[in-house]
Formats: structure tokens, sequence, C-alpha cells
């Protein structure tokens, strides 16, 4: 019952905000960027809430609890990576989004590539992000199922049509506005879930001297984090910032440089100060296993839920919740850039209608998805970066190099696409290197030769005039 | 489609005259062998100490890469731009 009023009130919030963002939305610019009028610290809010999902909740307190203090290095690998990108090329993204009129990450492409390019990326990332998207939709179902008693069927649901409406009512100012109060709430209630803990199972005896009973969970490599483990996992999320849409398409959304740069620094302070507490929380949970204060979990997507149910009702009720919203923030601004990618680079629509109605249809995608309930969390989640990377030598050549035209480009994309699918399911292995470090390598090698041979067979010279 | 592209974007094609375009382009981007690459590398290879160097069994490696991490964001935000 706690659960259902919480939630209610939750859904009431998004929406009242959702139909207040929607005044003045006339055209796909303010539609899918806000157009270009977002504050820089909105603009890091919804930057954070749409890269930190419900996987942090639940996926890296687990990994921590199974893993150790690995966990947090993979993380934090990740957030260097998201810094020196965005740091470096957040600015120029920017300029030339303003200066040209970019709304999708596949119009840079196509002032690049041409474009059919576009149009292949963005079956890609619809491929890639269709069941990322249902992986977070199946946790927080588990999630709320567990804590609630709502069904996974209706949790399921309930999350579709929260993920569908707030994206179709507000567009990205709507997506942005409610992730900026949903990112605080996650913020407040991870400090308070490792505040908790500390205090129910800390008091009387001392985390720095238990904690070392973890052995080498505290050192990597240990026989969990290998050295090629850490590869395959870090990889792809390296490069997020750059081959994820729903984030790359947010480097066009501040109204001003200074906005974009205040972005950047305050997502890096929310990465970091939530990353510390969600691998801090699993650790924190691994030891109390060591000295019996908390049962020994063998899934580890099943730690969050048992320290849900620990906890006092309402802590746990409002923890489960923003779980759910780490969730929704994540699934509508990735649903809202498929939208815009499918809409204009697929169909070349200038209709904001079109947009609105590809949310509805993507959302169904997305649930049917989600109903089938596919493997494991954090592999899945991994799967979409990995599928993603093969856009990579399309991006820096933008930025640094001359060779490569649109068949250059489709091939890399198709290529790299292919052998991320091909590895992943066939669980093949060659040469003991990680799937992620094939399709990073097989997509480089892919555009440089298809490039040459392009130049070759088109006459231009690979340099100078 | 074309229209759009043709309207607010140039449409890249491998002709003299576009790759010309294209040079003005790149004009404001810099090159990736710089001092950012050189910046990159050195907080990677600070991030991949704890697996060489770090093996007491305490929070030190944790402590270690949060206090990396920090310093690396404290950079940007104040000297970086």
């Amino acid at each position: 019952m706690l659960y259902i009023l919480a939630f209610i009130a939750y859904a009431i919030i998004g929406t009242v905000i959702a139909l207040y963002a929607r005044k003045g939305i006339r055209t796909q610019e303010d539609y899918y960027i806000g157009g270009r009028k977002i504050g820089g610290a909105v603009s890091a809010l919804t930057y954070a809430a749409t890269t930190y999902s419900a996987f942090m909740m639940v996926g890296l307190v687990g990994l921590s609890y199974a893993s150790g203090v690995g966990a947090l290095g993979f993380e934090l690998f990740y957030l260097v990576g998201t810094l020196l990108l965005l740091s470096y090329y957040a600015p120029k993204v920017w300029k030339l989004g303003k200066e040209k009129g970019f709304i999708t990450p596949g119009d840079m492409m196509a002032e690049r590539y041409g474009s059919v390019v576009p149009k292949i990326m963005a079956l890609i990332v619809s491929t890639a992000l269709i069941p990322y998207i249902s992986v977070q939709l199946i946790g927080v179902a588990l999630i709320i199922e567990k804590t609630s008693g709502i069904s996974f069927i209706n949790g399921i649901f309930l999350a579709a049509i929260l993920i569908a409406f707030w994206a179709f009512l507000g567009g990205l100012r709507g997506v942005a506005w409610t992730d900026a109060v949903q990112g605080v709430f996650m913020l407040v209630l991870a400090i308070l879930a490792v505040v908790w803990v500390y205090t129910y199972a800390f008091s009387d005896v001392s985390f720095t001297t238990e904690v070392s009973k973890l052995g080498d969970l505290l050192v990597v490599p240990n026989k969990i984090w290998t050295p090629m483990r850490f590869i395959s996992l870090t990889v792809p999320w390296f490069f997020f910032a750059l081959t994820n849409p729903q984030v790359f398409q947010r480097l066009y959304i501040p109204k001003s440089e200074f906005a974009l740069k205040r972005m950047v620094v305050l997502f890096g302070l929310f990465g970091l100060v939530y990353t510390i507490l969600v691998t801090f929380l699993g650790l924190e949970l691994r030891t109390m296993t060591e000295f019996g204060a908390f049962p020994i979990i063998k899934d580890r997507d099943a730690v969050t839920p048992t320290l849900l149910s620990l906890m006092p009702p309402a802590l746990g009720v409002l923890l489960s919740l923003s779980i759910f919203a780490a969730a929704i923030t994540t699934a509508n601004s990735i649903v809202l850039t498929l939208a815009s990618m499918i809409s204009r680079d697929l169909f070349g629509s200038e209709k904001i209608s079109t947009g609105k109605l590809l949310i509805v249809l993507l959302t169904i995608a997305i649930t049917v998805f989600a109903l089938q309930r596919p493997g494991y969390i954090v592999e899945l989640a991994v799967l979409s970066s990995t599928l993603l990377l093969c856009q990579l030598p399309l991006i820096f050549g933008v930025f640094h190099w001359k060779i490569g035209g649109k068949v250059a480009a489709s091939f890399t994309l198709l290529s790299g696409f292919s052998i991320a699918v091909f590895l992943f399911y066939s669980k093949l292995n060659p040469l003991s290197v990680p799937a992620s470090v094939w399709v990073f390598a097989v997509s480089f090698a892919v555009f440089f030769v298809s490039a040459f041979l392009e130049d070759k067979l088109t006459g231009v010279k690979l340099s100078g005039e | 489609m074309e229209r759009r592209r043709a309207g607010v974007f140039q449409r890249v094609s491998r002709t003299k005259s576009n790759r010309i375009k294209s040079k003005t382009f790149y004009s404001a981007l810099p090159n990736i062998c710089s001092m950012k690459f050189l910046e990159g590398l050195i907080v990677i290879l600070a991030m991949l100490v704890p697996f060489a160097f770090i093996k007491t069994h305490d929070m030190l490696t944790y402590a270690y890469w949060c206090v990396v991490v920090s310093i690396y964001l404290a950079y940007i935000a104040l000297s970086r731009w």
C-alpha cells in the first residue's frame, strides 16, 4: 500500500512536470533537443540520469558484492573515459550542432558521410538499445514485484506507460526536467541507503577492520576481475559518451558553451559521488555477509532486492522507487532519441507527430521484449555498448580524418555490427581476445581499408587538396 | 529528405569543391596527437596502477581510484577550459 501511494505521487509529479514542459513546442528542435535552451545544471542532471540507469543500484551493487573493488574500477574507467571525451569533443559537437542545425547524431554523420549512413545508424542503434531498455524494465519490474506485490507484468506495463507518456508529452524538455528531479532523488536515496546500512551493521564493529576479510576482492586483478574481463567490459563503456546516441544528442541541448562546460563538470561530480555510493554499498553488504549480518547471495542481481527486504518499509519503498526512476529516466531518454533518429534520419520526417507515433511504437516493442525476460543484466547492457562501438571510427573520422566517405562508413557500420552479433551468439572468443576488442579493432580496420579503396576507386587522393 | 539535407547541411560528395568545404570543416578541429591525447594516456595509466602496484587487503585500491578521478575532475573543472 505504501509503495502504491508513493508510486502515485511519483507519477503525478512527473506528469505535472511533463505537462508544463510541453508549452511552446513548435519545431523538432524544440521537441527533440529542448530548443537548445537547457541550462547547465538541468543538462548535467538529465545527462547523469540518462547515463546512470537501474544497472547502478541493481547491477553494480550486485557486481561490487560479488566481485569486489574491481567493480568500482570498471565504473570509474567509464567515468574517466567520458570526462576525457566530453572535455575534448563536447564543445566541438555543441558548436557544430548550433552552427549547422544538427538535431540527431545522424545529422552530423550526414554532413560528413551522406544521408545513407544515418539510416544505417538508426537501424543499428534501435537494434542495440531496445534490448538495453528492456533489461532496465525487467530489473525494475522484478524489484517492484518483490517490494510491493505488483506483479512482474503489471510492473512492466506501469514503467512502459510512464516512459511513453512523459516523453510523448514534453519531448526533451519534459524528459530533462523529470530527469533532473529524479536524478536528485536517486542521489539522495543512494546516500540514505549507504548511511542506513552503515548504522545498521557497523555501529558495533569496525568497517575498516571487517572489510579486510574480503581478501582478494579488495585488489585487482583477482580471479573474477582478470585483465581480459576488465578490458572486455571497459572498452565499450569507455567510449559510451560518443557511441550512445541518447547521451551524444544531449551535447546539443545546453543553452550556451558555458552551460555545456558546466554540464560536463556537474555530470562528472554526480557520476563520481553516485558511483562511490553504489559500489561502497555493495562492499558494505559483502562485508556484512562475512560476519553473518547479511545472507550469502549467489545471484548478484538479487543483492539489492534482499537489501530492500531488510530495510525499514518507508526507506525500502523510496529506494525501490529511486531504482524505478533510474530506469525510467534512462529509458525515456533513449526512446525519445530513437524516435528522433528513426523519424528524421530513417524516414526523413520533419513532423513532430511522426516522432510521437514512434515513441508509442518503440515503447510497445520494448514492452514485448521485456516480457520475454532475456538473459543476464550486465552482459546484455554491455552487449548494447559493444554493438554501438562500430560507430566510433565514423565519429573520429568526422573530427580527425579526411579519408572515408559513405561507402567506408556503411561498410564499417555493417561489419562491426555483424561481428558483434556473431561473437556474442556464437560465444566464440578468437585468440582469447574479448568480443568488444574485436569489434573495436575490426571496425577501425574496415574503416581504414574501405576508405583507402573508396578513395582509390573514386580517384581522390588520401590527403591534401 | 534530400531537401532537408540540402537546405540545412551540405551533402558530402567526393568533388574538389566539397573537399575544400570539408577542409574548412576540419580547420577548427585539433589533431588527436596533442597534449590532450597525452593527458588521456596519463589518466588511463594512473587508473591502471592498482593492477600492478596495490596489493593490500584494505580499501587502498578503492580510495586510490576515487582520488585519481577526483583530481582529474578538479583539473577539468578548474584548468581544462
